[in-house]
């Protein structure tokens, strides 16, 4: 295709769009098939514990004298997944809900645009761990279902706006009299306004999750279930990391690899954004 | 004009009123677990029958299984506008409103002042981009920021507490202020304050300027190619002239609409910031209280967490017709119209809202 | 075109009575290197005072950035690479920016194409005059001065001072802004006013009105004035020299009438003129120009028409053929055509 084309020349002549999208791969590679190539050591061997980086324990070791390189591997898919997920359940939600509002216009389209409102001004965060701290799962859907409570509200909001301006051209009537299926009518007319601004956002959403599921790893709101980066920081903290320089290594890991993911998206968005509005690419 | 407050009274109330509303559902939700851990610890300081134990679980969560349950629900109401946020369940003896009214302060003080420090820092930043966009300073300054907006707050907050803080001992990690000096207006408070203060908010700051930089760097670079910016020069206007008021002052507009958005971000960030270093805000309290499994603290402090957002957001709003005389909403402007240009800055608002808007905003 | 011979007498015989400005070999180029475009090549015209100069051509054609490029007011990617612009003998592209801006709006001002834009929407439109009368102390007394005149000039736009001053343009129409863009221009009676395409946002009542009023201001101003429009109507009524310019060249310089009904004209604007159906034709068939202007990235050898000229020859993609003036001073750059006439030719830049 040749959006493939243009994205591919843009990675190419970018370096940071470049970064962004390697880098992703990779992280999307070892969530898919991390489990393959790193094993978790189950013995613990506390005279080991957070030796600096060696033979055996690329990236040094923990509190309990496991090397810490597999441990961030394997963190990655429950982190990715969950993020993931809640993207998809944000984008889902909000072109729905934009979609269904904008067509349908008058007092439908006045209350939910109402409901949005309310919602965008709910402050996020604080409601995700409320909310989690009552429904304590780790099931990853339901994860991923808190995380995206909020967090569809703007993309509703800008889908309904592309409604609302199809609709008021009546774009039915206009497909019919062009003997147009309404299909073609969605695809070409809709979805290419509102594709790029879709996309950008399922990543931005992807980011957000992240950033969201870490935070509640870290504050141990969220119940773990195996390894994940934000339990090993908070881990790392609660066995007295900062108080010693040789932990550096078991807390700064899983930090980098989260403030990598963060990079690796925003410069992949980026790029998304240049590929959509050629008016960047001169700059 | 009338017609516009009324709207975002209404919208502010109205979410104040869903918020309560969620509040009340949720601690009725879930009496499984706040009951049964309730009914565990009061069985395990014995001295209680079951019947005392359930009337005393009852009496903190404030539920009267006999009541209908809209009966309930205005009841809660009526507690809620009267202040009476209800009792704290590990200490039955404080009062919910007593924590968050000492709380309440510090979170403000804090959230304020970095919000002000990172707005003005990012307007500088975000012209000096714009204004020096080819040369060496303007592409060092975007990596630099782009940088800086990856990294999410926490994260700065924990990296602070390891390297100034726990290591090498530059400044205070714990508390407000230091317990050997006594509030009121004397000097050793207001520095011990300061002092205590200044890692919460650079852990804001640092994160959170690069994001307004970038929204200034937009704004500007968008008033530049404007039209009435040309028309302006074609007049012979001054360039200070033309920068202030035709370049700065339209460049600003955008910025304050994105002041009520990261409002509520920067809310919901201190509760990791005020977590690590133990400052008494609310987002400290509320973290407390989800791990301690003190639901009452836990919602009274959600609700006076998103009362004051909303209450901040209204502020903004009512502010803005004063520095945009066309009175046009900022919800407005938030929304689509502007929003759908992809082009002009997909990355909108503060920090880690560019880089997060979808979950946690 | 019934004061053509009018306004013909009124110019006198010599095209460029004293010239007040003269755009010598100005080319105006976008982007870097050889990938540059020329928005503007090599065009050399020259304007006498007194003149209703009008600029024509198709979009894209480079109108707009000669235009810009009379008050130094190309902004990057564009820039001036070769040439200079002339204002009374003074060179506007070398000038300083304290000079710049003494110069703009006081002797030489602009009105831009759907000035709906050219306001600030945060400052009322009195705010903004204020600004413009402080920008140039020497013209008025004071302020109070200045309004005066302000509102003195809204009237012969046909607009009342009370509904523009203390509004904010928002509240204004496209037809209002263009014509208090027009007023404003001649605030601080300048001597030369630029419009670019000041008919085309308009519907057709404001066109008129707009017409008129340029009309009326130039005759009780005499004032010069340079619009540029792609619309031949408006030049026929309004213009007493035309330009032509074609994907950045300039093609045919003239008086009105030798560019509308001399024999020997431009292949390019013969067709345009032949374009426009006669009320007096009756049912005539419509004759559109066969093909499309030149992408400027990729021009074709020779005369940037020749593609699309019903008279071109093979000999015409050799080289780009010179612009010839004749004793008149109607200058046409077309090999065919100026073969064709044994006048004596001169080169015209």
């Amino acid at each position: 295709m040749k959006l493939l084309r243009d994205l591919g020349r843009i990675c190419w002549s970018d370096k940071s769009s470049l970064f962004g999208g390697l880098v992703l791969l990779v992280y999307i590679f070892l969530a898919i098939f991390g489990s393959s190539i790193a094993r978790l050591t189950s013995t613990e061997n506390p005279a080991a514990a957070f030796l600096p980086p060696g033979r055996g324990h690329i990236l040094g070791t923990d509190f309990y004298g496991r090397p810490i390189l597999p441990q961030l591997i394997l963190g990655t898919r429950p982190i990715m997944e969950v993020a993931v997920l809640s993207g998809i359940m944000v984008v889902f939600i909000g072109v729905v809900v934009g979609l269904a509002s904008g067509y349908k216009g008058g007092s439908v389209d006045y209350l939910v645009m109402r409901f949005v409102d309310v919602i965008l001004t709910i402050p996020g965060l604080p409601l995700i761990i409320v909310i989690s701290a009552v429904v304590h799962s780790a099931n990853p859907f339901v994860l991923a279902g808190i995380l995206s409570v909020t967090g569809w509200a703007g993309l509703a909001r800008a889908v309904r706006s592309q409604a609302l301006s199809l609709a008021t051209v009546d774009f039915v009537e206009a497909a019919r009299i062009q003997g147009l299926p309404l299909r073609n009518m969605i695809s070409k007319q809709l979805l290419p306004n509102v594709g790029p601004y879709v996309a950008i956002n399922f990543l931005l959403a992807i980011n957000g999750a992240i950033y969201a599921l870490v935070g509640l790893f870290l504050l141990g709101v969220a119940p773990v279930s195996g390894t994940n980066w934000g339990t090993m920081i908070n881990l790392a903290m609660s066995q007295g990391a900062l108080y010693s320089s040789s932990s550096i290594y078991y807390l700064f890991a899983p930090m980098a690899m989260i403030v990598l993911l963060h990079m690796a998206f925003i410069f992949f968005s980026r790029a998304l954004d240049r590929l959509f509005n050629p008016r960047l690419r001169v700059a | 004009m009338i017609s516009y407050l009324a709207r975002r009274l209404l919208v502010a109330l109205l979410t104040i009123f869903v918020v309560v509303t969620i509040s009340f559902f949720m601690v009725r939700l879930m009496p499984g677990n706040a009951e049964s851990y309730l009914e565990n610890q009061l069985i395990q300081q014995g001295g209680l029958s079951s019947a005392q134990i359930q009337e005393r679980v009852n009496a903190l969560l404030g539920i009267e299984p006999k009541a209908p349950l809209w009966k309930q629900y205005f009841q809660y109401l009526r507690d809620i506008v009267h202040g009476n946020l209800g009792h704290s369940m590990i200490n039955p003896s404080t009062s919910v409103l007593h924590v968050v009214g000492n709380a309440l302060p510090w979170t403000l003080f804090s959230v304020g002042v970095a919000l002000l420090i990172s707005f003005g820092l990012g307007v500088v930043g975000g012209t000096i981009m714009a204004a020096f966009a080819d040369s060496f300073v303007g592409r060092f300054l975007t990596l630099v920021v782009s940088f800086l907006t990856a990294i999410p707050n926490y994260l700065i907050a924990i990296v602070l507490l390891y390297l100034i803080a726990d290591r090498y001992h530059l400044l205070p990690s714990q508390g407000a202020y230091s317990v050997d000096t006594s509030p009121g207006f004397n000097l050793p408070f207001v520095g011990s304050v300061l002092s205590h203060s200044v890692l919460p908010i650079a852990s804001y700051v640092i994160t959170a300027w690069g994001g307004w930089a970038l929204s200034m760097k937009g704004c500007v670079v968008n008033t530049l190619g404007a039209d009435y910016v040309r028309a302006a020069e074609s007049w012979g206007l001054r360039r200070r002239r033309v920068t202030q008021s035709y370049l700065g002052r339209n460049s600003m507009l955008p910025m304050v609409t994105s002041l009520a958005l990261s409002l509520g971000f920067m809310v919901g960030g201190s509760v990791f910031i005020e977590t690590y270093f133990s400052y008494p805000g609310m987002g400290f309290y509320l973290i407390q209280a989800v791990n301690s499994r003190d639901y009452s603290t836990m919602m009274g402090c959600f609700l006076v967490i998103t009362v004051s957002v909303v209450v901040a957001n209204l502020a903004v709003d009512l502010f803005y017709p004063l520095v945009d005389p066309r009175i046009v909403s900022p919800i407005g402007r938030k929304q689509s119209e502007t929003d759908i240009d992809v082009g002009s800055g997909v990355v909108v608002g503060p920090g880690p809202v560019s880089a997060t808007s979808g979950a946690a905003r | 075109m019934s004061t053509a011979t009018d306004k013909q007498s009124a110019n006198s015989s010599a095209p460029h009575t004293a010239p007040l400005i003269e755009v010598d070999h100005l080319t105006v180029a976008f982007g870097e290197g050889t990938r540059a475009v020329r928005a503007v090549d090599d065009v050399t015209l020259t304007v006498g005072r007194g003149d209703l100069y009008a600029l024509v051509g198709e979009s894209g054609c480079g109108k707009s950035t000669l235009a810009y490029s009379l008050l130094n007011l190309v902004t990057p990617p564009g820039r001036i690479t070769q040439g200079r612009v002339s204002f009374a003998g003074r060179d506007v592209t070398r000038m300083g920016r304290r000079q710049l801006e003494s110069l703009r709006g006081a002797e030489l001002s602009m009105v831009f194409q759907a000035a709906m834009n050219a306001f600030n929407p945060v400052l009322t439109i009195g705010r903004q005059v204020e600004h413009i009368l402080a920008a140039h102390p020497g013209v008025f007394a004071d302020q109070a001065e200045g309004r005066a005149y302000f509102e003195h000039l809204l009237q012969m736009v046909q607009l009342s001072p009370g509904e523009v001053w203390d509004t904010y343009e928002s509240r204004l129409s496209g037809g209002m802004k263009q014509r208090v863009a027009i007023a404003l221009s001649l605030l601080l009676k300048p001597s030369v006013v630029v419009l670019d395409e000041p008919t085309t946002a308009l519907d057709v009542l404001n066109q008129r009105l707009v017409i008129d009023i340029l009309r009326s201001l130039y005759e009780s101003l005499g004032i010069t004035i340079i619009f540029i429009t792609h619309d031949l109507a408006v030049v026929a009524e309004l213009a007493t020299r035309v330009g032509v310019m074609y994907a950045g060249r300039l093609v045919e310089t003239g008086t009105v009438d030798e560019v509308f009904l001399d024999r020997r004209r431009h292949p390019y604007v013969e067709a345009l003129v032949s374009a426009i159906p006669s009320v007096l034709s009756g049912q005539g068939v419509a004759h559109a120009i066969p093909g499309q202007v030149p992408d400027l990235r990729n021009l074709p050898p020779g005369c940037r028409f020749a593609p699309r000229c019903p008279l071109a020859r093979s000999s015409c993609s050799d080289g780009e053929p010179p612009l010839l003036a004749d004793r008149q001073g109607h200058a046409v750059a077309c090999f065919v055509v100026n073969e064709d006439h044994d006048q004596d030719l001169v080169v015209s830049q």
